[in-house]
């Protein structure tokens, strides 16, 4: 098979279509699995399966993802060339298999010689990630709020699993345990919050105004955004050091009352933020992975509605497999169209057919089943969380399992289509230098 | 027809892409606009043929590109 070779500036298109299809791989594996042991989210949520299940999703799926835009995206963001752009084949490998191990690990019964390996391998593909990213915006400053929220969303990434990483070291060894403490919270505020969320706000804000050709307007929503995800993770910070510190327990609860807070508002800015960019759209009609994008902001106030109930879990989980996973997901067939497209068709040489049409690269009747899917299946989890119910969570399971089995399928066909069609030259599509 | 030019350089993205579809749409059948932009705006092509455009690009030893957009029916 010979390759599709870049065309942005990116890294070869191998590493983010393999990343791409992976994380697609990923997600249908871990609702098979969740179909087989559902008590992971009816029962209790620390147990090994659970919090297998929640790396599965979090690792590969959702940053297996991230990990495989940003082979490409700073450099369209950045207006340059990415930087060091063979270090995807050490990075994209290696956060594979340690988060394979790390996944194994916690499901193993939280082996310590696997999580730490895991672990480690995470965290030093992560922050090479992170570090290239860095690279690339030190050549080319990032000059919008958007294309900065994205460069500190990554670096809030590297942050999250750093801190997974001391948590686990936390947990093992109580040398480690006394010196860090037990950072549960700020390791899931900083992961959910400051790398997922920000991400899908800076990422989401160019992308959304790119999918729905939205006019610019003013960006102050996405600078508050950014700066209140500062403070969350400061608060949560604050929060896990005031124990260890030995200040007063009060302090502790207030910073995450006040975490809490801001999380709502960062949320409540999306959630507008979102709305206000569709009213200045230009494009009527939204195609159908752009709506899935634009539901993933309903799950926003049903995790609001989830911590007015006490329950926090649940509202961890509307944001993660509602929010997070719906945006993710409707971002996933629509940047892997246009990468597969750009990469085998962008600046064809000669004359012959032309090439295909983006919607030609994807089955449109798999759309209303993947989101259809996705959502029921986030919905379901909610409820089996908050009610213990193992009905919601086989529901939720046969769901997801169907949502991204359907995902996966558009996938591979985006992907076999374009290898199919690459080397029929376009008609109407001359580069010249 | 007519013939418009857009300079694009200096924007920041998705800003050139926006701006080019809204020209393009405000063009007939046939009317050619070309746009000035600071590399081979490489998401902007797919969507070209979505909107029924030919194009040609041509690459220019500063890294920017000229592309010249021939608008057809979607």
């Amino acid at each position: 098979m010979t390759l599709p070779r870049a065309a942005s500036g990116g890294a070869h298109p191998l590493l983010p279509v393999s990343a791409l299809v992976g994380g697609a791989l990923a997600l249908v594996a871990g609702a098979a699995w969740l179909l087989a042991e559902p008590q992971a989210i009816s029962g209790f949520v620390g147990s090994p399966g659970s919090v297998a299940l929640t790396h599965l999703f979090t690792l590969l799926f959702v940053t297996l993802i991230y990990l495989g835009t940003l082979q490409q995206l700073p450099a369209v963001l950045l207006v340059t060339d990415l930087e060091w752009r063979a270090s995807g084949w050490v990075t994209v490998p290696l956060f594979v298999s340690g988060a394979v191990l790390l996944v194994w690990g916690f499901a193993s019964g939280f082996r310590p010689i696997a999580l730490a390996a895991g672990g480690g391998a995470v965290v030093v593909a992560l922050g090479i990630a992170a570090a290239q990213v860095l690279a690339t915006a030190r050549k080319s400053p990032p000059k919008d709020p958007a294309s900065r929220g994205l460069v500190t969303a990554v670096c809030y990434m590297f942050l999250a699993v750093t801190l997974g990483l001391l948590l686990a070291g936390a947990r093992s060894s109580p040398l480690v345990a006394t010196a860090v403490g037990y950072p549960a919270t700020l390791h899931q505020t900083t992961g959910i919050i400051g790398a997922f969320m920000l991400g899908i706000v800076a990422s989401g804000h160019k992308l959304l105004s790119m999918f729905a050709l939205s006019k610019g307007g003013p960006l102050w929503r996405v600078r508050a955004a950014i700066a209140l995800t500062h403070g969350v993770v400061a608060l949560s910070a604050l929060a896990a050091v005031a124990p260890l510190a030995g200040w007063p327990p009060t302090l502790s609860r207030i910073a995450s009352d006040a975490a809490i807070l801001l999380v709502s508002f960062v949320a409540a800015m999306q959630f507008i933020e979102v709305g206000a960019l569709l009213r200045r759209r230009l494009r009527r009609r939204l195609e159908a992975p752009v709506e899935r994008y634009v539901l993933a902001h309903a799950f926003l106030p049903l995790a609001g509605v989830m911590f007015a109930v006490g329950s926090q879990t649940a509202a961890a989980v509307a944001l993660l497999l509602g929010f997070v996973g719906l945006a993710v997901s409707g971002m996933l067939v629509k940047i892997l169209s246009f990468l597969t497209w750009t990469s085998a068709f962008g600046a064809a040489r000669d004359a012959a057919a032309p090439p295909p049409l983006l919607k030609d690269l994807s089955r449109a009747w798999l759309e209303p089943v993947i989101t259809a899917g996705l959502t029921l299946g986030a919905l379901a989890a909610t409820l089996a969380i908050l009610t213990g119910s193992l009905l919601a969570a086989r529901l939720a399971a046969s769901a997801l399992l169907v949502g991204s089995s359907a995902q996966l399928l558009q996938v591979l066909t985006v992907v076999m289509r374009t290898l199919g069609r690459q080397w029929r030259p376009a008609s109407t599509a001359v580069t010249t230098k | 027809m007519r013939e418009v030019f857009l300079d694009n350089r200096g924007l920041q993205p998705p800003e050139p892409m926006i701006r080019t579809l809204s020209q393009l749409e405000e063009l007939s059948m046939g009317d050619v606009l070309t746009i000035h932009n600071d590399r081979v705006p490489v998401y902007l092509l797919p969507q070209l043929l979505d909107e029924g455009a030919a194009y040609q690009v041509e690459e220019l030893p500063d890294g920017s590109a000229k592309v010249r957009i021939v608008k057809g029916s979607p």
